[in-house]
């Protein structure tokens, strides 16, 4: 399993495509699959299409609508945008699965692999593991 | 040779510090929901004596932290002048009042007149069950665990400083002004504090004793701060007062430059100047401390960093501004401790004679009014 880094600078999207290819293309494996994990509570994992930056505003957006940060969260240990950043995370969900042929990654072309923040700036981690023969 | 309780309550502060910071920290997160929190449009901090230096300490570390405006004000100011002008609506104003006992007459009376006026109120105290606990809407427990030999107060204060702090954090987090991993560090760096304390106490121990032969001979001293350790400079002259007898009394640095300098006798008149090198007073520090020594007064300016221009630093590294009270009101406290009020010199003149508080009302048995 590999364990990689990233210091989200806020909340949003942040592409991890080319490290996802990079531990695929490492590993030797050419056919099987890549599960990529997030172990965080208020952060999630996504395909999303990666060809407009405007795009990933309509998501973050629509995602503050549906779950927006309200001061009446029953949560209050923490702070209110961990209180949201819980319930956005169970939704996106933490854990994606790809499929690896030819031992490339199976993408399509416009589509891209994100980590999600919803509690940034944050000093984050995601895991990757290539499972194949 | 008699124990110096004053001295050995000094020491304790970095152990009293980790031991209660936990408890402290998960008490913070619980004593306010959110929307209280967020309702918040302005913070009072009160008290008397020591409580009041802790007040002092932390009202920059809650408005940077929180951009709530934050005033720190004396018990008699919180009861009689504010509190009937408070503007409305007042339940969006909390007042914190600091009493580790509870009992003072005027935090009593504060914190009634305060949550009479509307305005949510707060009991930060060692006494749950005090009149000033029942006075107040909420209470967060704060207390330092005893402690032997009756002495100028040091734990009480630190374990209220300490709490302050994080209650400001907590502010910041719930607010947003501050991201939870920008309050992580705070609360590490707090939480440092005992470690730079631990090694201060040790480095500053030669030092502060020659000093202390100056303060001893003395029959007056002078504090020097501005912003959080302008709080700093009131602790340490009350702990001299308290300790000796000497009349000792703190000043904003930069008033200083306006009034005290003309004092006469200025080598009859020990200085100590806290100087923190990232506070946003030290480049005027460095300037009245040029001042001190032309006025030939004995003088120590405490920094912190690298020492420098004859400064005493007190740790290698800078400490946050943020927290530089707790810091440097302690170990103003281990400086006082060596100083020497001659043999029959007893804290609080022993409470004896005309300081007995027997034929007059004390800080506890004051009338208190309403207005």
């Amino acid at each position: 399993m590999e364990i990689c880094s990233i210091e989200t600078t806020g909340n949003g999207l942040f592409e991890i495509t080319d490290s996802i290819r990079s531990a695929v293309e490492k590993c030797g494996i050419k056919e099987g699959i890549v599960v990529i994990n997030v172990p965080h509570s208020t952060a999630a994992v996504t395909v999303i299409s990666r060809m407009d930056e405007l795009g990933f505003l309509d998501i973050e957006d629509e995602v503050n609508r549906l779950i927006p940060t309200r001061t009446d969260f029953k949560h209050q240990f923490d702070t209110p945008s961990d209180a949201a950043g819980h319930i956005k995370s169970a939704l996106v969900g933490i854990s994606i699965s790809l499929i690896i042929d030819g031992g490339q990654l199976q993408l399509g072309s416009s589509q891209g692999v994100f980590f999600f923040e919803f509690d940034g700036p944050r000093k984050r981690k995601y895991q990757i593991q290539v499972i194949g023969k | 040779m008699e124990k110096n309780f004053m001295l050995e309550q000094a020491l304790s502060i970095p152990s009293l510090i980790r031991e209660l910071y936990q408890e402290a920290e998960r008490r913070t997160h619980l004593i306010l929901s959110t929307p209280e929190i967020f309702e918040t449009r302005q913070l009072i901090l009160f008290g008397c004596g020591d409580s009041l230096a802790a007040a002092e300490g932390a009202e920059y570390t809650f408005s940077r932290l929180t951009a709530i405006p934050t005033r720190a004000v004396p018990a008699m100011e919180a009861s009689r002048y504010l509190a009937p002008t408070l503007s409305q609506p007042a339940k969006r104003i909390l007042a914190i009042g600091i009493s580790n006992s509870g009992a003072p007459a005027r935090m009593i009376e504060a914190m009634t007149a305060l949550s009479a006026h509307g305005a949510r109120t707060v009991a930060l105290t060692g006494k749950t069950d005090s009149p000033m606990a029942r006075a107040a809407k909420t209470v967060l427990e704060v207390s330092a665990p005893p402690f032997s030999g009756e002495a100028p107060g040091i734990r009480g204060y630190a374990a209220a400083q300490l709490t302050l702090y994080l209650l400001a954090i907590r502010f910041g987090e719930v607010l947003g002004t501050i991201s939870m991993n920008q309050a992580a560090a705070l609360r590490k760096s707090l939480l440092c504090c005992a470690d730079v304390l631990e090694g201060a106490l040790k480095s500053c121990e030669d030092p502060f004793r020659a000093f202390a032969v100056s303060l001893s001979g003395s029959r007056q001293a002078e504090f020097l701060g501005s912003g959080p350790c302008r709080a700093s400079a009131g602790f340490a002259a009350a702990k001299m007062v308290e300790a000796v007898g000497t009349s000792a009394w703190a000043q904003d640095t930069e008033e200083f430059a306006h009034l005290n300098l003309f004092l006469r006798d200025p080598m009859q008149t020990p200085t100590i100047l806290f100087a923190p090198s990232a506070d946003p007073s030290f480049s005027r520090c460095k300037e009245v401390f040029q001042a001190l020594q032309v006025l030939g007064r004995p003088t120590l300016m405490l920094t912190d960093g690298a020492a420098q221009d004859g400064a005493l630093s007190i740790s290698a590294k800078p400490i946050d501004p943020l927290f530089v009270s707790l810091v440097y009101s302690c170990l103003s406290g281990f400086l006082v401790s060596m100083v020497d009020g001659g043999p029959d010199c007893a804290y609080f003149r022993a409470h004896s004679g005309p300081w007995s508080e027997k034929e007059y009302p004390d800080v506890r048995s004051s009338q208190i009014q309403l207005f």
